[in-house]
């Protein structure tokens, strides 16, 4: 069987994931990651609803904390990426199911490795908060969660990696990038 | 700083284990990667769940956070199911649509990590879903909390099965043949098989 483009065709019992094209297995990828955060959107809406802003707001902290605890090695392993450097960092980030298709990132390196610059030109959650004036969302995602991940991301690939945000949302203008962050490894 | 363009000429990674590139986007990674990372999405999307089900647990006891996590569920099926057949580039709203979803829904056939699918369309009005390794309800039967299996398979599943068939067919029945615990009202078991189920389609 050739690659299918897709699976318009007739329905085939024992179709598995190697049988679709690049193309497909793309396609499918961007919707299982939205489906990703969607399922953590709708466990905090609710959340919220139920129990208020506080109650959801420490459960999405140690839901990501827990994340961040025991998720990296499968996708790290899976891709073999290695830990040690900021490179490998910046490698997760680009294919890990909650950056790679929410976002839209420019990754800068030194040729020495020890400097790195992440720069959110687009992300679809910080879009999503801005149209429904949620503020709360906002501040949850971009402040209480990735001011604090991130650099424990960083310290679970090398302890000696520092984390600093250079810009975060609120934004003044959509032209705006989304947000901005440096990693160093001080000699 | 490193240059920021990807090599036109680059050929598909392996794997990402060589250097990082400044712009990498998912379709510069090689198709064996690209199934590998859809294996991994669909484990870290059920993972998400897992997670937001402990915390709630541990707060307010198993028994809301069950509650919680099954009206996160339905509230989530009919438009996961709809992406998924969406990104499958299937147009009809068919019995077919219905079976493909199950097939490739990263809560269902979609996650090798946790399931393992069978489905037969056996005409345009009949259709089989076999899940023929359900890695949840094993391990919870196996750990002994027959409660949760039941939870699970007999409450859970009979609507959250049919949440998914509607989003895609709403004159869609549907009927479990096989499920756990194994007991009345369905004693029927099938080697090889955790769970069954049939969809018809009247008109």
């Amino acid at each position: 069987m050739g690659e299918m483009k897709d699976y318009s065709g007739p329905f085939n019992p024992k179709l598995k994931m190697t049988d679709f094209s690049k193309e497909a297995l793309l396609r499918l990828l961007v919707a299982a990651g939205k489906m990703y955060l969607g399922a953590d959107g709708m466990w905090t809406t609710v959340i919220r609803k139920r129990y208020g802003d506080d109650v959801a707001l420490s459960c999405s902290k140690e839901v990501w904390n827990t994340i961040g605890q025991q998720e990296l090695r499968r996708p790290t392993e899976a891709m073999n990426i290695g830990v040690g450097d900021i490179a490998s960092l910046f490698k997760l980030f680009q294919v890990d199911p909650g950056f790679a298709v929410m976002f839209d990132i420019d990754f800068e390196l030194s040729d020495d490795g020890k400097y790195g610059l992440m720069t959110v030109k687009r992300c679809l959650s910080l879009e999503y908060f801005e149209h429904h004036g949620d503020e709360w969302l906002m501040n949850l995602a971009c402040n209480e969660l990735d001011r604090r991940m991130l650099p424990e991301t960083a310290h679970h690939f090398n302890p000696e990696i520092k984390t600093r945000p250079l810009k975060l949302p609120p934004r003044k203008s959509k032209d705006e990038i989304a947000c901005q962050w440096e990693f160093t490894i001080e000699d | 700083m490193a240059e920021k363009k990807t090599p036109k000429t680059s050929r598909k990674m392996k794997d990402y284990s060589g250097p990082v590139r400044p712009v990498c986007r998912l379709e510069d990674l090689g198709k064996d990667t690209l199934v590998k990372l859809a294996n991994e999405y669909a484990r870290a999307y059920q993972q998400m769940d897992g997670h937001w089900y402990d915390a709630v647990a541990k707060r307010y006891g198993e028994k809301i956070a069950r509650e919680i996590d099954f009206e996160v569920w339905m509230r989530n099926i009919p438009s996961t199911a709809r992406r998924t057949l969406e990104a499958l580039g299937h147009k009809e709203n068919d019995l077919a649509g219905i079976l493909k979803v199950n097939q490739f829904h990263p809560a269902a056939g979609g996650c090798p990590f946790l399931y393992d699918y069978e489905v037969e369309l056996k005409d345009p009005k009949l259709g089989i879903v076999k899940v023929t390794r359900c890695h949840p309800m094993r391990h919870y039967r196996d750990k002994g909390n027959m409660d949760f299996v039941r939870v699970m398979c007999r409450e859970w599943d009979p609507q959250m099965f049919g949440q998914s068939a509607k989003a895609i067919m709403s004159d869609v029945t549907w009927k479990p043949l096989v499920l756990p615990p194994y007991d009345a009202p369905y004693e029927r078991q099938e080697s090889g098989v955790d769970c069954m189920w049939e969809f018809t389609v009247t008109k």
